[in-house]
C-alpha cells in the first residue's frame, strides 16, 4: 500500500460522518498562509487550567489543553478529525512491522531551530525510557520496538507487532515533538519553564493556577492564527464564568452545565459550540456486589428502566444524546443502525420478576460528585439513573465521591453494585474494547467475562488491514448490543460558549474537549 | 503579662501545629491521590506507579510523614503536584491578595456591624433594632457563595458597576469585599449589640448619667470601652474565620489568593499544596488567637495569666 492510499483510507474509516470533500477544503485551510497579521486577545474562562508543559512527562490527558497551543505531533486532530501535521506521509511495510513517516520539511521550532528527524526520535525515546512518567509509556513500550532515524526528514518506528491503533488512537498519534537541542541545553525543569514547540502558539506568561498566555506564531508552518494572543484563565465557579462572558470580560467560557447552557441559549450574544462525540458513558455491573446482574435479563431490564432521551433532553440541555453503543458515531469501528433500547419501566418490571429480583431489593449504585472526563453534569445524570432504578423497585443505596476518591474506588477495583463509566476522547474501537470490555481490564470490576471480546481485542490490535480491522471491532459492537454487558448511556459533545459579538465562526476538534483549536478562531469584525 | 504566660502560649501554639500537620497529612491521604485523579483513565497500573513514586508517594506513610515535617521545619512544603512550583512559594505570591482583601472586608464588616450594633442596643426593641436583627440574621444565615452569586448577578450585570472577577486594588475589590464583610459583619453586629445591652444596664453607665454627662459619651466611652472585650473577641475571632470565608469568597470571585488555591488543591488531593495551604492557615490562625489573648490584658488590666 502506498502512502497515499494509507492516508486516504485512513480518513475515509476514522471519521465517518465526514466527506472527503470537507477533509480537502479542511486541509487547504492549515496549510494555506493567514492573510492578515495576527491581531487582538481572546480571553477564554475555565473551570481547570493545567500548566504542565512537557509532554514527555505528560502524567493527564488534560495537558492537551496547552500542547495544541505550543506543539504539534506527527499528526493532529482538527474539526474534521486527525490530519498529517509534521508527518506529511508515511508507508506501512507488508507486515506491519515497520511504518516510515516521511517529515514535513522547511518547520522551524518557536526559537528558530528546524525541526528534523531526530526530534521525533528524541521525543519518542524519552516517553519510552525508563525513567520516563508519560502516562501511556505502557502503551508505546508494549507495540514499539525502537525509533530510527532514516534521513534528515524520514523516521521510522520499529515495531514488536503491527500497531494500526498507532493512528486512530489520539493519545499515540498526538504526541507532541519536542525539540533536541533545545530540550538538552535546558533540561527537563528548564524546558518546563519555557517550553518550546512548533506549533502556533507559544507560551507567552503564566501565573500558577490563575491564568496562562499564549501568543501566535507568526511563522507557523500551517499559516499564522488569526489571533494575536489567547488567554486561558482558571474560573471554578460556573456563574462566574459565563457572568464574563456576559459582561464581555471572557470571549470564550468552557465547563458549561445544565442549568447554565439553558440560560446560555437563550442569549443572543452567545453562541453554543461544541466538540463533538467527545465523550461516551455506560452503566456497568460489580457482579461480586450485584450477582443478579450475571442474568441478561437483568441487563436488559436496567437498560429499558433508564429513560435516556429525558436525560439528555433535560439534564444535559441537548449537548448529549441517547447512545446506541459504547462506540460514538466518531469511533474507529462504530456500527450505525443498531438498536436503541427505548424507555420502558413497565417492561422492565417484568423482565426483573422473570429474573426472580422482587421490588424492594437493595443495590449500591455510585453517585459522582463532579463531571470527569468530557460528560457534563454528571451528578445529576447519576441521580437521575438512580431515581430510575427506584422507579422499577430497586432500593438504591447511594454512595457519593468526588473524583478522586471515585477514581481510587476504580482504580482498585472495588465500585459498588451498578456503577457509571465514562470513556473521554473514545475514538479508537480498540480502546474502548481494552477499557471496557476485556477480562483484564481494571475498569469493569472484573465483572465481564467473554472470550469472544477478549478474542477480538487481541485480533484487532494486530490487524493491519484497516478495513478488517475495523470489521472485527463492529462484529463485537453487535455483539456486545445483544449481550449487554455495559449498559450505553449517553454520547456527549463538549460545548463551548463564545461571545457571538468577539468570535467568528468556529469549530473545535472532533472527539475531545481538550484540543479546541485556537489557531482557527478569529475575532468578527 | 508574665515571660511565662508568653512562652507556655507558644509551646502550646507549637504543640497544636504540630497536631495539625499530622491531622492533614493523615486526612488529606484518606481518600485518593493526585496521581489516580491526574493519570489518565487509560493508564496501566505500571505507569501509574511509576508516576506515584517520581513524586515519592510510593513510601511508606510514616516515611512521607517524616521528609513533610523535617522539609517543613525548613519552610520547604515540597512542589506542588498540579502546578509543579514550590508549594511554599506559590502561597507566598498569593498571600497579599488575601490579607488586602480580608483587611477591606474586616473593615467594611466593622463599619457596618459597630454603628448599627450600638444604635441597635441604645434604640432597643425599636424598628431600627428589628431590622438589624432581621439584617443580622440574613447574613449570619446566608451562604456566602450564594450571596456573591446574587451580588455578581446585581451588580455586575443587571446594573454594569463592578467587574464580575479577577484581582485589582480597584474596584475588583468591591464585590468580594461586600461579600466577605457580610460574613463578619453579621456576628460582630450580634454581639456588639447584647455587650452594649448589658453595658448599658451596667452600675457605672447609671453612675455617669447621674453625674449629667452626656449621652453619646456615655454610650461611646463608658459603656462601650467596658462592651470591648467581647466584641474584641468576636472580632478576633472573625478575623480568623475570615479565611475561611475567603475560601468560598475568591473561588466565586476568582479572587488569586490562598483560598482559591486550597480549595483546588484540596479536589485535586494535591498534597504538598493542601498541607502547605493548611499549616499556613492554622499558623495565621494561631497567631491571631495568641494576639488577642495578649490583647485582652492590655485592655483589661483584671485579666493577667497569672496564677496565684
Amino acid at each position: 500500500m502506498t502512502a497515499v492510499e494509507i492516508r486516504k483510507s485512513w480518513f475515509g474509516l476514522a471519521r465517518p460522518l465526514v466527506l472527503s470533500l470537507a477533509v480537502a477544503q479542511f486541509m487547504s485551510m492549515v496549510t494555506t498562509p493567514a492573510a492578515a497579521e495576527p491581531k487582538g486577545d481572546v480571553v477564554i474562562a475555565m473551570p481547570q487550567l493545567s500548566q504542565l508543559f512537557d509532554p514527555t512527562a505528560m502524567i493527564g490527558a488534560t495537558p492537551h489543553m496547552v500542547y495544541d497551543y505550543i506543539f504539534d505531533g506527527l499528526i493532529n486532530l482538527g474539526p474534521e478529525g486527525k490530519y498529517p501535521a509534521l508527518a506529511e506521509s508515511w508507508t506501512i511495510s507488508p507486515d506491519g512491522k515497520q511504518i516510515d513517516f516521511k517529515l514535513r520539511q522547511g518547520v522551524k521550532f518557536q526559537n528558530g531551530d528546524p525541526f528534523s528527524a531526530e526530534d521525533v526520535k528524541f521525543t519518542f525515546d524519552r516517553v519510552m525510557a525508563p525513567d520516563s512518567t508519560h502516562a501511556y509509556r505502557r502503551g508505546f513500550l508494549d507495540s514499539m520496538e525502537r525509533v530510527e532515524v532514516v534521513d534528515p526528514f524520514t523516521v521510522r518506528f520499529v515495531l514488536k507487532e503491527p500497531w494500526p491503533a498507532f493512528f486512530t488512537t489520539a493519545r499515540y498519534a498526538l504526541t507532541p515533538i519536542v525539540p533536541k537541542k533545545y530540550f538538552e541545553q535546558v533540561g527537563a525543569k528548564g524546558f518546563q519553564d519555557k517550553p518550546i514547540g512548533t506549533g502556533p502558539f507559544t507560551l507567552v506568561g503564566v501565573k500558577s493556577g490563575e491564568w496562562t498566555k499564549f501568543q501566535a506564531n507568526e511563522n507557523y508552518w500551517g499559516g499564522a492564527p488569526h489571533i494575536k494572543t489567547v488567554t486561558q484563565r482558571g474560573v471554578s465557579e460556573p456563574f462566574t464564568r459565563y457572568a464574563m462572558l456576559e459582561r464581555g470580560e471572557a470571549d470564550i467560557v468552557s465547563g458549561l452545565t445544565g442549568p447554565l447552557l439553558e440560560r446560555i441559549r437563550g442569549n443572543p450574544g452567545i453562541r453554543v459550540v461544541s466538540s463533538r462525540y467527545s465523550g461516551t458513558s455506560g452503566i456497568l455491573f460489580n457482579k461480586e456486589l450485584f450477582p443478579e446482574a450475571a442474568d441478561r435479563r437483568v441487563r436488559l431490564a436496567i437498560a429499558y428502566a433508564i429513560d435516556r432521551k429525558e436525560i439528555a433532553e433535560k439534564i444535559q440541555g441537548g449537548v448529549c444524546q441517547p447512545a446506541t453503543s459504547m462506540f460514538t458515531p466518531g469511533t474507529f469501528g462504530y456500527l450505525a443502525g443498531l438498536p436503541q433500547i427505548p424507555y420502558d419501566p413497565a417492561k422492565a418490571k417484568a423482565l426483573l420478576a422473570e429474573a426472580g429480583i422482587k421490588p424492594g431489593h437493595k443495590v449500591t449504585f455510585t453517585i459522582q460528585t463532579e463531571s470527569f472526563a468530557a460528560v457534563p453534569n454528571v451528578p445529576q445524570v447519576l441521580e437521575a439513573v438512580a431515581g430510575n432504578l427506584e422507579a422499577v423497585g430497586f432500593v438504591v443505596e447511594r454512595k457519593s465521591v468526588d473524583n478522586a476518591a471515585w477514581l481510587s474506588m476504580m482504580r482498585g477495583g472495588k465500585p459498588t453494585g451498578i456503577f457509571y463509566s465514562p470513556i473521554s476522547i473514545p475514538d479508537d474501537g480498540g480502546e474502548v474494547l481494552n477499557s471496557y470490555f476485556v477480562s483484564w481490564s481494571g475498569w469493569t470490576a472484573k465483572s465481564i467475562n467473554v472470550s469472544e471480546y477478549d478474542e477480538a481485542f487481541k485480533e484487532q490490535i494486530k490487524e493491519p488491514d484497516l478495513e478488517k480491522r475495523k470489521m472485527i471491532l463492529q462484529h463485537f459492537a453487535k455483539l456486545e448490543s445483544e449481550n449487554l454487558e455495559d449498559i450505553p448511556l449517553l454520547w456527549c459533545d463538549t460545548p463551548f460558549a463564545a461571545s457571538t459579538k468577539r468570535i467568528k465562526a468556529w469549530q473545535p476538534s472532533l472527539g475531545s474537549g481538550y484540543h479546541m483549536n485556537m489557531k482557527q478562531v478569529e475575532l468578527a469584525k | 503579662m508574665s515571660l511565662r504566660f508568653v512562652v507556655g502560649r507558644l509551646l502550646q501554639a507549637l504543640l497544636t501545629i504540630l497536631l495539625l500537620s499530622v491531622i492533614v497529612f493523615g486526612l488529606a491521604r484518606l481518600s485518593g491521590d493526585p496521581i489516580n485523579l491526574m493519570a489518565p483513565m487509560e493508564a496501566s497500573p505500571e505507569d501509574i506507579a511509576t508516576i506515584r513514586a517520581s513524586f515519592g508517594l510510593d513510601k511508606p506513610l510514616p516515611v512521607q510523614y517524616w521528609y513533610f515535617i523535617r522539609n517543613a521545619a525548613e519552610g520547604d512544603f515540597g512542589r506542588s503536584i498540579k502546578w509543579d512550583r514550590s508549594a511554599a512559594g506559590m502561597l507566598i505570591e498569593r498571600f497579599p491578595a488575601t490579607i488586602i482583601l480580608s483587611i477591606t472586608s474586616m473593615l467594611f464588616g466593622l463599619l457596618l456591624a459597630l454603628p448599627v450594633g450600638i444604635w441597635s442596643a441604645v434604640k432597643r426593641d425599636t424598628w431600627f433594632d428589628n431590622v438589624g436583627k432581621i439584617v443580622a440574621l440574613a447574613g449570619q444565615s446566608m451562604p456566602t457563595f450564594w450571596f456573591g452569586i446574587l451580588l455578581i448577578l446585581f451588580f455586575s450585570l443587571y446594573i454594569p458597576l463592578f467587574p464580575t472577577s479577577g484581582y485589582g486594588i480597584d474596584i475588583h475589590l468591591v464585590l468580594p469585599t461586600v461579600t466577605l464583610g457580610a460574613f463578619v459583619a453579621a456576628s460582630i453586629m450580634r454581639v456588639t449589640r447584647s455587650a452594649m445591652l448589658d453595658a448599658l444596664e451596667a452600675d457605672y453607665v447609671r453612675t455617669a448619667r447621674s453625674k449629667g454627662v452626656p449621652e453619646w459619651r456615655v454610650i461611646l466611652v463608658h459603656a462601650l470601652k467596658n462592651a470591648a472585650i467581647p466584641i474584641l473577641t468576636i472580632t478576633a475571632l472573625q478575623a480568623a474565620t475570615i479565611l475561611r470565608g475567603a475560601v468560598v469568597t475568591e473561588t466565586v470571585f476568582s479572587w488569586p489568593g490562598i483560598g482559591k488555591i486550597a480549595i483546588d488543591a484540596v479536589y485535586g488531593r494535591d498534597f504538598p499544596l493542601v498541607q502547605a495551604s493548611v499549616m499556613f492557615m492554622g499558623v495565621v490562625f494561631l497567631t491571631i488567637n495568641l494576639l488577642v489573648d495578649m490583647a485582652y490584658v492590655l485592655l483589661d488590666p483584671r485579666i493577667t495569666y497569672l496564677r496565684k
